[in-house]
């Protein structure tokens, strides 16, 4: 498995990055772990445990001689290979951005996944391996991780691909490797304190042994308070002394459990470490102590604890595991959960241990009340009624709505919320308990105005009660609350074993990072960003070590620059832009003087957008960065509107770049625009099938500028649509609205209704659809100021309520004045206001759905009418 | 000795009831189970092979038993898989066993669901709230008694009912509409020609719709209260009262309806005594529903709420508020009037 995920990985790939010459200093050091000065060299530390043998850290590896700490004597020189290697390494101008291909990335990163696609339902699988520390070693955990680096250091025969794989290929390796990366990941002290306590020792340290426990344990979501963590584990062994206990349920022949409850044991430690959820901090009484310590509770000395009365602050975290516990044993979850890979069992387990919906009472009712099959998740949500008001007449948004039912629902949020009621949240957070309750991972997500969530199955993540695809998580594992970031991470881990290996040369780099050696440091996180560029927390120790050194060359920029694009864009367009915009243009502009280099630059992220998504993050932010960047020539930003035009115009879903490449023409004047508006129909041209959504780009871009007559002449082929228009009685006079400009306060993430404004305005109907939010407005501009005498809306999906909603009417789109509001209730196809006297002259009208709703304006028509006598 | 007697006596009694009290049948899929259904039509039980432990565990404890077959009278018993994935082993066949049979709702299994004679289903119940948290299922077996309980005595009242006219014949429907399943899909025709003018209150009660009845005395169309509504509580008062009197509605359907005025009596704070004969009186209608179980608590938590103002103050402000919400209404009353077209002078 290991060779496969390296020899026929990232070792056949090319240098893409562009390595450090030899010798070259660099002054940053990764500066992520919490000890930042370089350690003591070895001797002293085993000077100093040779000193004292009664503190009992030896090790204990088994299968090796018996040598006490004697074992560590060739690890002492910490740089002993160094030399050798930096001669080998040498600097690699010779790699730069041009050398790489979009090909020659999809192949690396094929063979980068080993056995080609992952579904991500296999827990990686690290080798057999049974080495043995003994627990002692565990109590002088700063001793232990600079034993642990001196060791890893004497095997690493160099940081070339080749000495790297081969130094991965061994597990006490690996083990080693995860064991400092945790112990890095700790507060020394305080686990050292924890670790004196024989019976959180013994507990621990099997766990510790595991390399794949400890691989899971520390790679598989954020540890960020390891001593934590760890402590919350020593208690739920001891809580649960079966935790490794194999069950045969109903008969079976193969336990199904095998590992499950210590896999569970770290996730949940891990994540209610890192959020803080520790459960109430209330005094005990001794009675409560004892009970406790009967329990086998173990009260460790946490930060700020110190000198305080003794609490229980595990209650949360114990509970929560005990609740996966006794699941697991009955055998009561679905029968996904067992499949599932150590990072996916973070989403259920580690899911909102503060919430109400997150408690083990809750959580045992969705269990045994709500199974499902993974994919009806998705519709779970609908089992609790939507009732903005409760039967009392008490507002949701009132402290009335649950509080008299609070009673009869002891600790069991779910059921009362399935009886009372609730609104977007508490159903998207129903589905999402319910999902994980069952061991199906799921995630609450805001929206405009709205809450939904995601469930994971078959491989993604699918969106559940969910009106807009502008989405952001509530949580995640690590990381960004973005969809993105949730996407981006989820492709990452399916590419386990490389993922894994990257993971760990990257705590490699840092270890050596920590021990004066920046230069291999550096050439490891390379390593490690090539292997597996998905993993953004290695590009910010790559990016923190590389800035200076990387200086003001412009071609090893370009470069970086190059391999971000073609090994990110294609499948996370977002996540790349956003990394373009933080981490690599704000030194790389400074670096390249020439335009030209800047517009290859750029061009590598637009000829790299391959994916069928449309664009809906702030993708201004970048297009603004890349073209403010080009300063004032006018030549070289025509060169940029056509770089973007012809991406674009390959990949149409990004069409709101072409709205935003006509606002800046604009901004430019009219010989730009008309270069740019000839260079789009250039592009259509070549690719015919984009012609109508690059139109919804320029349409939109039209209307946000307010040129009627660039909307209408786009709009020209799409004046026919097939709309069924209901049968209405005109108000009398003639339609002025046709030829006139619709534009939306918000518009919608589908774009492709947009070419079908301008028909809207006449009486064959087209379709005017804005996004889900409050006070949405659609306003239509008429082609001259007019009397009007009457105004027809016609809505997509009958007249239905239109409480709040109004019209306004403004004669130069300033100063508007209300004409009236829309009915409450009608069951008529459409809307008809006529006005029979003082026809006000206008060129405006809007109509505006009020604050207090959540709507989206979706019309098949708005048809405005004169004062006149119809023609 | 003598303590012995009784229950050897009723063991071998129970022994010679055994053939008599009970001919549950099974088959082998829903399909030949709709064909093999008689009167007391057909009960499914839903479970997921690849999925769902705990179904399948039930299987044997609960829907294998003769407790079970006891429990489903001379029904059809058919046990339905629901399978995940469809390479999971026996997949292949689970579309022939499940033949048009819907999905539980929600897709939740273990659920039970009871289809009459014809295939249509007229009950379900899921989960351990239902069906019990004991491997036996005591409560599902309890539920599974009371669905063809209602099945029978509603096939009765519908036979009872054939012959008869008028009012005769509106008694018995009305007493078919007060069962816990769902009435036959010519109830309210029948209904009306039976009793025109709702002498009995079938009609009302068939067609009540507590949440739309709160929803116009709130005037909400879609549930979210305007930011400036201000109740008319008096004609709340009498609306509600006048609902809740009728027992032609159910107890639920009155308590719901009585709660309504509650939550508005508490938030125009009323007299507390006033305020606790409500709740009160929601109690006695059913103590067995759950807003009935709910009335000792609103009574310690609304019924002795200290009132800052004073009965006169009181009168005052909810004249003043009557008088207000009174003429917005009659204005929102005129613009509604207008429908879907507005004039404007």
């Amino acid at each position: 498995m290991l060779a496969l995920g390296l020899a026929g990985g990232y070792l056949a790939a090319p240098a893409i990055l562009p390595m450090l010459s030899q010798g070259e200093k660099v002054a940053a050091k990764p500066d992520k772990p919490k000890e930042q000065k370089p350690e003591k060299p070895e001797e002293e530390t085993v000077a100093e445990t040779k000193e004292d043998p009664a503190k009992g850290e030896d090790f204990d590896w088994s299968g090796e001689p018996d040598d006490g700490l004697d074992r560590f004597a060739d690890a002492e020189d910490p740089d002993s290979f160094q030399d050798g290697e930096e001669e080998a390494i040498g600097e690699d101008d010779d790699v730069e951005g041009e050398n790489v291909t979009p090909e020659k990335i999809a192949k690396y990163r094929r063979k980068g996944t080993g056995q080609g696609e992952d579904d991500g339902m296999r827990p990686v699988r690290e080798p057999a391996f049974k080495a043995k520390m003994s627990p002692a070693v565990w109590k002088q955990p700063k001793i232990l991780k600079r034993r642990l680096a001196g060791r890893l250091r004497s095997r690493l025969k160099g940081v070339d691909q080749d000495s790297v794989e081969k130094y991965l290929e061994d597990p006490e390796v690996r083990l080693m490797l995860a064991q400092w990366e945790l112990l890095n990941r700790c507060d020394l002290d305080v686990l050292s304190q924890l670790m004196r306590d024989r019976k959180a020792c013994e507990a621990l340290a099997p766990l510790l042994n595991d390399l794949q426990w400890v691989s899971d344990f520390v790679y598989d979501g954020e540890l960020s308070k390891g001593e934590v963590a760890l402590s919350m584990l020593a208690h739920f062994r001891q809580v649960d002394p079966k935790m490794d206990e194999e069950i045969l349920v109903d008969g079976g022949d193969k336990p199904s459990n095998v590992g499950l409850k210590r896999r569970v044991a770290g996730v949940v430690a891990v994540e209610f470490a890192r959020n803080g959820w520790y459960g109430e901090e209330k005094e005990l009484t001794k009675e409560e102590l004892d009970n406790l310590k009967d329990l086998g509770y173990i009260m460790p000395t946490l930060p700020g604890k110190k000198g305080k009365a003794k609490t229980d602050v595990y209650r949360a975290a114990r509970e929560r595991y005990l609740y996966f516990a006794e699941s697991i044993d009955q055998d009561r979850l679905n029968g996904y959960f067992a499949q599932l890979p150590t990072w996916l069992m973070h989403y259920c387990c580690g899911w909102k241990g503060n919430s109400p919906f997150g408690t083990a009472n809750t959580m045992r009712w969705l269990r045994d009340n709500c199974a499902a099959p993974a994919r009806a998740y998705t519709g779970m949500a609908y089992q609790v009624p939507y009732l903005p008001t409760n039967v009392y007449g008490d507002s949701i948004f009132t402290q009335w709505y649950y509080q008299p039912f609070d009673v009869i629902y002891p600790d069991n949020f779910a059921k009362e919320t399935r009886d009372v009621g609730a609104v977007c949240g508490g159903l998207s957070h129903f589905g999402t308990s319910a999902a994980c309750a069952n061991g199906v991972p799921a995630i609450t997500m805001g929206e405009p105005g709205h809450c939904a969530y995601a469930v994971y199955f078959d491989g993604k993540w699918h969106g559940a009660n969910s009106l807009s695809e502008d989405r952001h998580p509530h949580w995640n594992t690590w990381g960004e609350y973005t969809w993105s970031a949730l996407q981006m991470q989820t492709a990452m881990y399916q590419q386990g074993q490389l993922t894994r290996d990257a993971q760990m040369v990257c705590t490699l780099a840092t270890m050596l990072g920590q021990y004066n050696n920046p230069v291999n440091a550096l050439k490891l996180f390379e390593l490690a960003v090539q292997m597996q560029p998905l993993y953004r927390p290695v590009w910010d120790f790559y990016m923190e070590t590389a800035a200076r050194s990387l200086g003001k060359r412009p071609r090893k920029w370009l470069g970086v620059n190059e391999f971000v694009c073609t090994s990110i864009t294609p499948g996370h367009p977002e996540m790349c832009a956003k990394f373009l915009q933080e981490r690599i243009y704000p030194a790389m502009l400074k670096t390249l003087r020439s335009p030209k280099q800047k517009l290859a630059a750029f061009e590598a992220y637009f000829k790299n957008l391959n994916i069928n998504e449309k664009a809906q993050w702030d993708f201004h932010l970048l297009l603004d960065m890349q073209y403010d960047s080009l300063g004032t020539s006018r030549i070289h930003k025509e060169k940029f509107m056509d770089i973007l035009v012809d991406n674009v115009a390959k990949h149409p879903e990004f069409c709101q770049m072409i709205a935003w490449a006509i606002k800046k023409a604009h901004a430019e004047g009219k010989p730009f625009s008309k270069k740019l508006m000839a260079k789009i129909d250039e592009a259509i041209k070549a690719n015919p099938d984009s012609k109508d959504l690059i139109s919804c780009g320029v349409i939109r871009g039209a209307e946000e500028i307010g040129d009627m007559e660039l909307a209408n002449l786009w709009s020209q082929d799409y004046l026919k649509p097939e709309t069924k228009m209901p049968e209405f009685e005109p108000t009398g006079g003639n339609l002025v609205s046709e030829g006139g400009l619709v534009t939306l306060s918000k518009y919608n993430d589908d774009q492709s209704n947009i070419i079908l404004h301008a028909a809207a305005l006449t009486e064959n109907g087209g379709h005017i659809y804005s996004a889900f939010g409050k006070h949405q407005t659609v306003t239509v501009e008429l082609p001259k100021k007019t009397r009007i005498g009457g105004i027809v809306i016609v809505p997509t999906n009958g007249c239905g309520s239109y409480r709040t909603w109004g019209i306004e009417v403004s004669a130069d789109g300033q100063t508007w004045k209300r004409l009236t509001d829309l009915p409450d209730s009608s069951k008529e196809a459409c809307m008809r206001v006529c006005i029979k006297r003082s026809h006000p002259l206008v060129k405006f009208i809007r109509i505006d759905s009020g604050e207090d709703q959540l709507v989206g304006i979706n019309f098949k028509a708005i048809l405005i009418y004169d004062n006149k006598k119809a023609k | 000795m003598i303590t012995r007697k009784p229950s050897k006596v009723l063991a071998v009694l129970a022994l010679l009831l055994v053939p008599f009290s009970w001919g549950a049948q099974r088959a082998e899929t829903f399909p030949e189970a709709v064909e093999k259904a008689g009167s007391d039509g057909v009960i499914a039980y839903c479970y997921g092979p690849d999925w769902n432990a705990r179904s399948v565990h039930l299987l044997k404890t609960f829907w294998q038993t003769p407790a079970a077959e006891e429990a489903a009278g001379n029904a059809v018993m058919v046990a339905v898989p629901f399978y995940e994935r469809s390479e999971a082993k026996g997949a292949e066949d689970a579309s022939r066993i499940r033949g048009d049979m819907p999905d539980p709702a929600f897709s939740v299994c273990p659920s039970v669901m009871f289809f009459d004679k014809n295939g249509k289903k007229y009950a379900e119940f899921q989960g351990s709230d239902y069906l019990g948290s004991d491997d036996e299922c005591t409560e599902g077996l309890k539920n599974m008694r009371m669905y063809l309980e209602a099945l029978r005595k509603q096939q009765e009242l519908l036979a009872k009912a054939e012959p008869l006219v008028g009012m005769e014949k509106a008694k018995v429907l009305v007493e078919v509409g007060k069962l816990p399943i769902p009435t036959p899909e010519d109830y309210l025709q029948q209904l009306e020609l039976a009793d025109p003018t709702d002498k009995l209150g079938g009609i009302r009660r068939k067609t009540f719709d507590a949440l739309k009845f709160m929803y116009k005395q709130l005037d909400t169309p879609d549930g979210f209260l305007k930011p400036d509504f201000e109740a008319d509580y008096a004609q709340m008062k009498k609306d509600c009262l006048a609902i809740f009197e009728d027992e032609a509605y159910s107890a639920r359907d009155r308590q719901a309806v009585l709660n309504l005025l509650i939550g508005q009596s508490r938030r125009e704070a009323i007299q507390a005594n006033q305020l606790k004969g409500y709740i009160k009186k929601v109690h006695k209608a059913d103590p067995e529903t759950d807003y009935g179980k709910l009335s000792p608590t609103l009574v310690n938590l609304w019924g002795n709420m200290k009132h800052k103002l004073t009965p006169e103050e009181r009168k005052a402000a909810r004249e003043a508020k009557r008088a207000k919400a009174k003429e917005k209404k009659a204005r929102k009353r005129d613009e509604r009037r207008a429908k879907d077209t507005i004039e404007i002078e």
